[in-house]
């Protein structure tokens, strides 16, 4: 009994320290999950708000393609109006009328007639004659009243200019030939009267 | 009082507290569903519609009007990007507009007056009379150019709006101009090439479908519905835009010298009838259509029917020759003049009884002696020698306005007009016509109808060649060799030798006719000479026709000018220079001339059929 009771006490003395000393062994409690709780709700707003940012660059960036699209779509119209220009520039400067005017100021002329080679002969046909210094072509066809063309007018105006030298030459021609009938006229000896004797054979001629 | 309304609370309160609530919520739910259906699904008021077609616009894409190019390629029409500019009157007022460093500046409708004048490089008064008024809409200017546009882009008036638009533009100008052709004011094909082609040439616009923001930028997600204008073919002549510019300059040089009325020039490659120059002395500068007289606005060889005069000759000769009458050799006694019946046939020079061959007929062009032979064939035969040369038909060429000429039925002739339509009075046609005469008898007696289109390019890049025009034999191929041999001694004998290229063997025929006078009977000539080159295989043919040219008859002739533009054409399509000679045929046999021939009887005079062999050699 004394065993019993000196053992009881004991025992549950030995009892509670035992328990005691096994509290330490009890499962390891799990990690509080509601950390976890706000992770996800910070993750999923995160989420949100990267998918928010996302969408919104991506729309940035469509309309910021877009505006580039303006952008490059004017530059290509810019660059081809230009090109445009120049290829109507360079259709008048090669009009056959103003290639001709242009060959004629730099005082080219026409060739009469062309050499030639025979392929199977090999014999050479020279032209009958060189060409000659004539005066310049009076060109008939007028270059075309080309509007919006700079070249088409600085053609046209350099065959207005040409016609007003001609008409002036030609005026300078006329006057010309005008005062050297009149001075032919004024050296005969009229004898102090305003009527030509009569011509008469001088005897010894 | 107290247990039943407690009861009743009891029984009430959870449908006043949270179910009334619900149902509240439900009903107005229920009302909001109900519009959403009623105007989403629904929409009895179009709304939906009515915002789209406001977020949307539809913009046109016109379609591109194709470019005309003569056979080398060089371009002869073609589209530019221009702007109509135009204007809201009625918000013409004091604007402050932003420049370009972010201010911004108050701009006076004045001021605005000079800006827009400096932009467009139009008079100031000009700007002022097209900005005042109260209407909504207004030009400007019409067609000015992309930079000029840009200019008044800058300026940033809000009143001010450009319209884009197509111009057509004409680099060679008149050169060709009538047979490039030329649009009206409302683009409409009003002339020549242009005209024929528009169907090809127009092509069919496009639209585009799309929603813009507040701003004008379209959305870019929004639904966009785009339909691809079909841009129009290009066409591409055979005309060669250098000997345009010769066969134009000659006849021009040769028409002012003469104050001819007008001339023209056709250019033909005898082998396919293409045509490679229809030159007037004066036609339409297709940029400025306004500014041409009626008469320059299309090409006389198509359009104006001429008596033909000597140049029909030739026709006679090879139905002569085709039907076994008489060869190059054949020898006819001409008498002075042709007495029958009432009718005197008379030559244009003087001449006694002469025994001349038939090359020698020719070469003189002598109408008394072409009778002679030509009156072997009896009347219908006369007719249909002609008809078979297409004379009185029109040719087809894809230009407009084409006459036919004359050619009435032989029963219709008169005494003296069975007799005349030998040498080509009584009867007209088109200085084309008389050049397909020539391109048949050149072409071993097989003519092709005069075709200028060459081939066209449809916008996706195909090209297509128009069918050509069979060849149609309408003499034999020996008939052809011995009139192209008396068409040769025209100018090496006869009286044509200033017609002569250098280098090349030429033949031809010239041609003198009394032109018709508008008020009845005649006045003036037309004088004309068509001729092929080289004539050993021919291969170009040129016809050059002047109208009542001033002067002598006999010095208004244009055998050097259809010399100058030969000799160009050749040269400019590297012909080989011909190296044999062409046979020389005797003018005259004076010691054959048959005494007993008179005026009255000359008709009746026969020779010997020539033979087979001859006619073959």
């Amino acid at each position: 009994m004394s065993s019993a009771a000196t053992s009881a006490p004991p025992t549950a003395a030995s009892r509670r320290p035992a328990r005691d000393a096994r509290r330490p062994l009890s499962v390891v409690p799990r990690r509080v999950p509601r950390r976890s709780r706000v992770s996800t709700v910070v993750m999923c707003a995160l989420a949100l708000a990267a998918a928010l940012v996302g969408i919104l660059l991506l729309n940035i960036q469509i309309t910021q393609g877009q505006y580039q699209l303006t952008d490059l779509t004017g530059q290509e119209r810019a660059l081809s109006q230009e090109n445009e220009a120049l290829t109507q520039d360079i259709e008048a400067n090669s009009a056959p009328q103003n290639l001709a005017a242009r060959a004629n100021d730099l005082g080219m002329v026409p060739a009469k007639d062309v050499g030639s080679i025979d392929l199977r002969t090999g014999a050479v046909t020279a032209p009958s004659s060189a060409a000659e210094k004539s005066d310049p072509q009076n060109i008939l066809v007028p270059p075309a009243e080309m509007k919006g063309s700079d070249a088409a007018e600085a053609n046209r105006r350099a065959a207005e200019e040409r016609a007003e030298k001609r008409a002036k030459e030609e005026a300078d021609r006329k006057t010309a030939q005008r005062e050297a009938a009149q001075k032919a006229e004024e050296s005969r000896d009229l004898n102090g009267g305003s009527i030509p004797a009569p011509s008469q054979r001088a005897p010894g001629h | 009082m107290s247990a039943s309304p407690a009861r009743r609370n009891r029984l009430i309160r959870p449908y006043t507290r949270m179910q009334v609530g619900i149902a509240v919520l439900l009903v107005l739910l229920l009302m909001v569903v109900g519009r959403l259906f009623w105007v989403q699904g629904l929409d009895p008021g179009g709304r939906a519609e009515a915002a789209a077609s406001r977020r949307t616009l539809v913009e046109p894409i016109p379609a591109v009007r194709g470019q005309i190019t003569d056979a080398r390629g060089d371009v002869l029409a073609r589209t530019l990007q221009r702007y109509d500019i135009t204007v809201d009157q009625t918000a013409v007022s004091d604007v402050s507009v932003p420049s370009k460093d972010g201010s911004t500046q108050t701009i006076t409708p004045t001021q605005a007056v000079y800006k827009i004048a400096d932009a467009l490089g139009m008079r100031d008064t000009e700007v002022k009379d097209a900005l005042d008024g109260d209407k909504t809409f207004n030009y400007v200017a019409r067609g000015v150019t992309p930079e000029q546009y840009n200019k008044l882009r800058d300026l940033n008036l809000p009143y001010v709006y450009g319209q884009p638009t197509f111009q057509r533009s004409y680099p060679d100008g008149s050169l060709g101009g009538s047979v490039v052709g030329f649009l009206g004011g409302e683009s409409q094909a009003l002339g020549g090439i242009e005209q024929t082609q528009d169907a090809l040439l127009r092509g069919t616009d496009g639209e585009r479908r799309f929603e813009i923001s507040g701003d004008g930028v379209r959305i870019p997600v929004a639904p966009q519905e785009q339909k691809a204008a079909q841009n129009g073919a290009d066409v591409r002549l055979s005309l060669d835009s250098d000997v345009q510019f010769f066969a134009e300059q000659a006849v021009r040089e040769r028409a002012k010298q003469l104050k001819a009325e007008w001339g023209s020039v056709v250019v033909m490659d005898v082998k396919t009838g293409k045509v490679q120059a229809l030159a007037d002395t004066s036609s339409v500068d297709p940029n400025v259509p306004g500014k041409a007289k009626a008469e320059d606005l299309s090409a006389r060889s198509v359009t104006q029917a001429v008596e033909p005069g000597s140049t029909e000759k030739i026709a006679t000769a090879a139905g002569v020759m085709d039907r076994g009458i008489a060869s190059p050799e054949t020898q006819i006694t001409v008498p002075p003049y042709l007495q029958i019946g009432s009718e005197k046939i008379t030559d244009a020079f003087d001449h006694g009884a002469q025994n001349r061959t038939l090359a020698g007929i020719i070469g003189d062009s002598m109408n008394t002696g072409t009778v002679i032979m030509g009156s072997k064939m009896d009347k219908q035969a006369r007719h249909d020698n002609l008809e078979k040369f297409g004379v009185g038909s029109a040719t087809g060429i894809e230009l407009p306005g084409e006459s036919t000429g004359i050619l009435s039925p032989a029963a219709q002739w008169d005494a003296r007009q069975e007799y005349t339509v030998l040498f080509g009075q009584g009867v007209s046609q088109t200085p084309l016509r008389t050049a397909s005469i020539f391109q048949a008898v050149a072409n071993g007696g097989r003519q092709i109808e005069p075709r200028i289109v060459e081939s066209t390019t449809a916008a996706d890049g195909t090209v297509s060649t128009p069918q050509r025009p069979e060849p149609k034999q309408v003499i034999s191929e020996a008939a052809a060799r011995q009139t192209l041999d008396v068409m040769e001694n025209v100018v090496t004998q006869g009286g044509a030798k200033e017609a002569a290229v250098p280098g090349y063997r030429v033949g031809g025929k010239t041609g003198t006719a009394e032109a018709p006078s508008e008020s009845g009977g005649y006045d003036g000539f037309t004088t004309s000479f068509v001729g092929v080159a080289p004539m050993e295989d021919p291969q170009y043919l040129v016809g050059v026709t002047m109208q009542r040219p001033q002067g002598d008859v006999h010095t208004v002739g244009v055998t050097s000018t259809f010399s100058t533009i030969m000799s160009q054409v050749l040269h400019h399509y590297n012909v080989a220079p011909s190296t044999t000679q062409g046979p020389k045929f005797d003018m005259q046999v004076p010691a054959n001339l048959k005494k007993d021939v008179t005026p009255g009887n000359a008709l009746e005079q026969t020779w010997p059929e020539p033979g087979r062999d001859e006619s073959q050699g």
